[in-house]
């Protein structure tokens, strides 16, 4: 399945609301406790604490995270890769994503994919797959009386591939049955065009889904390199969620990954080039069969390599416009000219994207863009929203956490995404960090990232209002590009 | 026997024609409750009644979330109003909050505590929800009750949100798997109460006035047809509270729940909807389902689960037909079982699907086949009870649907007793006369065979248990 959830991740991050302090506890590495006396006069802070999540390394350089969730008698089996489009090249762009189909046909334990099905049946085991810009992740979920035959299955599976060739040929075709699917949506042409053009150097980075000549040519041989470069412990995170004790997590995870070999850092040999920045502003029209119009806006925004403190306040400014009462909101869709908008942001390792994203009935195009243009000037106005908005930003992200973390594989989930687009201590800080954000940070945020800096805009509508309206490339330039430069 | 107990509590109330609430609780039990061990669904519930609306309070020790569903046993097609008035009724109540201030203070409010209200109008009943976290209960609350009581209904927010809900409507069929959703009820639900659907139709919802949406509100927002659902760590005399505040005001009776029939399908049928250019085709087919307390629902359930894993190996898996394909069965007074692909290949994808229905009437399946869904089932069981939101919804579900919460967790065990021979007799009796839509390029697909007989078995095995003429009414 290709995750193709951009700027949500926050949405779902884990977290647990306690009416007490906020303390991180990390077992395993020894206990370390993170206090923040400052929050201790603030009221209404939504607190969190992470007591429950347990870390260790193993001697091959696999992390191992445990998460206490123990309300039903089930658990999340889940592990983690580096690998995904930011590793790959033009000529093996997709291969991620079938090599993640591949993960769960043959294995030196298991013969074949019906005897795959056959024991995950047995075990009474729910499991997926998803193939995101940086991360591929695997997961299991089933009851905990089953946690040891359900570590072991994940074992061979991600150690003892066959990529047998006859199954290789047939999934290569399920996944451009998948291709199909997204291509078949309208929404997806938009997302596909916006992000071919803002990462112009190289697109393959982003692009989870692939190209349909690589997915249909692959090879055996290329599955086992991808293995032996990136399906090592040193490069994976296994993650126990639900009803697990740390001590018992960590006793299997070393009995049974424990023999799992090392290998070289994948990084070294094969680096990951950087995005070039925009030079310029460009805008690209999609046509397709809807009802509906839709502009989407792009920026580079921060990552987590160079700039983490930005991507705090990217989230907490997207937070803020969000809201019912923004300024943003009431003049944009309370005044009915559009159905609905979002600036959202993406939190990455590789360049996060900033996308501002309005949907319109077919013909107010026009209105929208002009509307949406002078909202952007205004970005960094010192009025442009109050202190009560960021506070109230910093409250929904923190609330969307706690909400998270009532469900043990959405735990799984959240943490496997922060420790690839950023850290696991990234995650373990992050209510604090956003409690942290300021005023002159969010300004900070949008002078360098957004306001007056090169975008990209595309507009998805139907080919009979485009040339109803007028509208092409030009045109679309001419009204969400920033004029003059 | 609690459980068939409200089950013919239920029905003899629709029989003689005397719909109402009073079924949900049972007659002169002011609280009771529930002592179950283990995990499930009623673990933990409380039930009791205030002022003569039923509560059912479940306790979710070690969890932050509190979650509230005010449940009316009414649907767009129990209201005298056109179609769409109630679903925008209630949208609008909830997003403009009630008269006591400005909507822009409404949420404000809301958003300062991370809280959210919604509202949603099904085929089987409405419903006003609330979630937030423990410390802000009050605040949250106040909210709701305010907008429940006597809401706003401001000229501004009726255009705005009607003018959402159109745009809405124009734009459902945009997206292939939704259009195939969208159409494929449209075809199965002809002439059934359900074709009054909840959303309405564009001419419809374009034509509503506020007057209507005032209509719909006060006949389904009514104290004989609520039902409160809370989930969440809670004291009795604040569920007690808001239930007042938000319900003590409001009508006292309202329209008669209408009998919804079973679905008799009587012979396949295809229908296209043309999509030139389409990469794949888009493939739903409903076919008639036993209500929810029929001896063949359990049988029926676990015999698609089974049947959906075969359709995963045997489409999927040995044949690359199809990255997407799955059946199951729904939830509702009236239920309906599906069959759901896309495929380049329609026939040839269809054939193998058919031909691994036919595998469960003969050879069938084993003991083994239905251990494995059993313990599949309770690990998806198990994952809904980790959220309050979950589990507040199932609780409504299941009493407003099956007629007793307790059903839930007592349909495991009916699953447990389900047998082979059972299997085959309810897929040889159900998994026919299919409504499908076919959403792409229907050229060079032959649709005479798949609406004469590519899912007619003719095993012989049984015929469907008698299904009463209306579901349980609350």
């Amino acid at each position: 399945m290709v995750d193709r959830q951009r700027g949500h991740g926050k949405r779902g991050r884990a977290a647990r609301w306690l009416a007490a302090t906020f303390v991180a506890t990390l077992v395993g590495l020894g206990a370390e406790t993170v206090s923040s006396a400052a929050w201790a006069d603030e009221p209404d802070r939504v607190e969190v604490a992470y007591d429950f999540v347990h870390r260790t390394t193993l001697p091959n350089g696999l992390e191992v995270v445990v998460i206490e969730a123990p309300s039903v008698p089930i658990v999340t089996i889940e592990i983690a890769v580096h690998n995904g489009a930011f590793t790959e090249p033009p000529e093996l762009n997709g291969l991620s994503h079938l090599y993640e189909h591949m993960f769960f046909k043959a294995n030196a334990e298991i013969p074949s994919q019906e005897a795959y099905l056959a024991r995950q049946r047995e075990l009474g085991m729910s499991f997926n797959g998803t193939t995101g810009d940086e991360r591929v992740n695997y997961f299991f979920t089933l009851q905990s009386s089953q946690l040891r035959a359900g570590m072991e299955f994940m074992a061979a599976a991600i150690q003892t591939p066959l990529f047998d060739p006859d199954e290789l040929v047939r999934e290569r075709e399920v996944v451009l049955g998948e291709y199909d699917r997204n291509e078949a949506t309208p929404t997806y042409h938009l997302f596909d065009r916006m992000a071919d053009l803002l990462w112009y150097a190289y697109p393959s980075r982003k692009d989870s889904l692939g190209e349909r000549d690589v997915i249909s040519t692959a090879t055996p041989e290329q599955m086992h390199a991808m293995q032996a470069r990136y399906y090592i412990p040193n490069n994976s995170v296994l993650v126990l969620s639900g009803d697990v004790t740390d001590e018992e997590g960590f006793a299997l995870a070393a009995s049974i990954f424990g023999g799992w070999e090392r290998g070289a850092d994948p990084f070294v040999d094969a680096p990951i080039p950087e995005h070039p920045p925009l030079t310029g502003d460009v805008a690209s029209v999609v046509t397709q069969p809807l009802n509906m119009s839709v502009l989407q806006l792009g920026w580079h925004g921060p990552d987590t390599r160079n700039d983490v403190s930005a991507t705090y306040a990217a989230d907490v400014f997207s937070f803020v416009l969000a809201q019912e009462g923004s300024g943003f909101r009431q003049r944009l869709v309370e005044t009915g000219l559009l159905l609905d908008v979002d600036l959202s942001y993406s939190t990455q390792r590789y360049v996060g994207p900033i996308t501002l994203t309005a949907v319109m009935v077919p013909g107010r195009e026009e209105a929208a863009i002009a509307a949406i243009e002078e909202e952007l000037a205004r970005f960094g106005d010192p009025d442009y929203f109050t202190d009560e908005q960021v506070r109230t930003a910093q409250t929904l992200l923190a609330v969307s956490d706690v909400y998270g973390q009532q469900s043990a594989e959405s735990l799984a989930h959240t943490l496997t995404y922060w420790w690839a687009s950023a850290s696991i201590d990234y995650y373990l800080g992050y209510i604090e960090s956003l409690y942290a954000v300021r005023r002159e940070d969010i300004s900070r945020y949008v002078s360098t990232y957004i306001a007056g800096r090169p975008r990209v805009a595309v507009l998805l509508t139907s080919p009979e209002n485009a040339q109803e309206q007028g509208i092409d490339d030009a045109w679309l330039l001419a009204r969400a590009g920033r004029g003059e430069q | 026997m609690k459980t068939r107990r409200g089950v013919a509590l239920a029905l003899c109330g629709a029989l003689l024609g005397c719909g109402g609430a009073s079924a949900v609780v049972e007659p002169g039990v002011v609280a009771q409750a529930t002592d179950r061990s283990g995990p499930g669904l009623g673990r933990g519930v409380e039930t009791y009644e205030v002022d003569g609306v039923p509560v059912i309070h479940k306790q979710t020790p070690g969890s932050a979330i509190v979650e509230v569903r005010l449940v009316f046993g009414r649907s767009q097609h129990d209201v005298g109003t056109p179609p769409g008035a109630a679903r925008l009724a209630l949208d609008v109540a909830t997003w403009g909050g009630g008269v006591g201030g400005s909507r822009a203070e409404f949420a404000a409010g809301l958003e300062a505590h991370g809280a959210t209200l919604g509202s949603s109008v099904g085929y089987d009943y409405a419903v006003i929800s609330a979630s937030c976290i423990e410390g802000f209960v009050d605040e949250t609350w106040a909210s709701l009750a305010a907008a429940v009581s006597d809401p706003a209904f401001r000229d501004g927010d009726f255009s705005l949100r009607r003018e959402q809900a159109v745009a809405g409507l124009r734009a459902e069929l945009d997206d292939p798997d939704d259009a195939v959703g969208v159409l494929a009820k449209q075809a199965a639900f002809g002439g059934h109460p359900y074709s009054d659907r909840p959303q309405g139709d564009l001419d419809s919802v374009e034509q509503l006035d506020l007057a209507a949406l005032r209509v719909a509100y006060d006949e389904l927002v009514t104290r004989d047809a609520a039902t409160v659902v809370v989930v969440g760590n809670v004291e009795r005399a604040r569920v007690e509270a808001l239930v007042r505040a938000a319900l003590g005001g409001r009508p006292a009776t309202g329209p008669a729940r209408a009998a919804v029939p079973p679905f008799r399908f009587g012979e396949g049928r295809v229908v296209t909807e043309v999509r030139p250019g389409l990469p794949t085709h888009y493939v739903l087919g409903y076919f008639a389902a036993p209500p929810v307390d029929s001896e063949d629902y359990a049988a029926l359930q676990i015999g698609l689960a089974v049947l959906s894993d075969r359709l995963f190996e045997e489409v999927r898996t040995k044949r690359n037909l199809s990255y997407a394909v799955a059946s199951g069965l729904s939830l509702r007074r009236a239920p309906t079982g599906y069959l759901y692909v896309t495929a380049v290949d329609v026939d040839t994808t269809l054939g193998v699907m058919a031909d691994t229905v036919h595998g469960l009437i003969s050879p069938g399946v084993t003991e083994g086949d239905l251990r494995d869904q059993i313990e599949g089932y309770l690990t998806g069981f198990y994952q809904g009870l980790e959220t309050a939101g979950a589990q507040a919804t199932m609780l409504a579900d299941w009493q407003l649907i099956g007629g007793d919460y307790a059903d839930a967790d007592a349909l495991v065990e009916r699953m447990r007793a389900v047998t082979p021979d059972d299997v085959a007799r309810v897929i040889d009796a159900y998994v026919r006369d299919i409504q499908f839509v076919i959403v792409g390029d229907p050229d060079g697909i032959d649709l005479e065979r798949i609406e004469g007989g590519l899912f007619e078995f003719d095993g012989g095995l049984g015929t469907p248990a008698p299904a009463a003429a209306a579901g349980p009414t609350p």
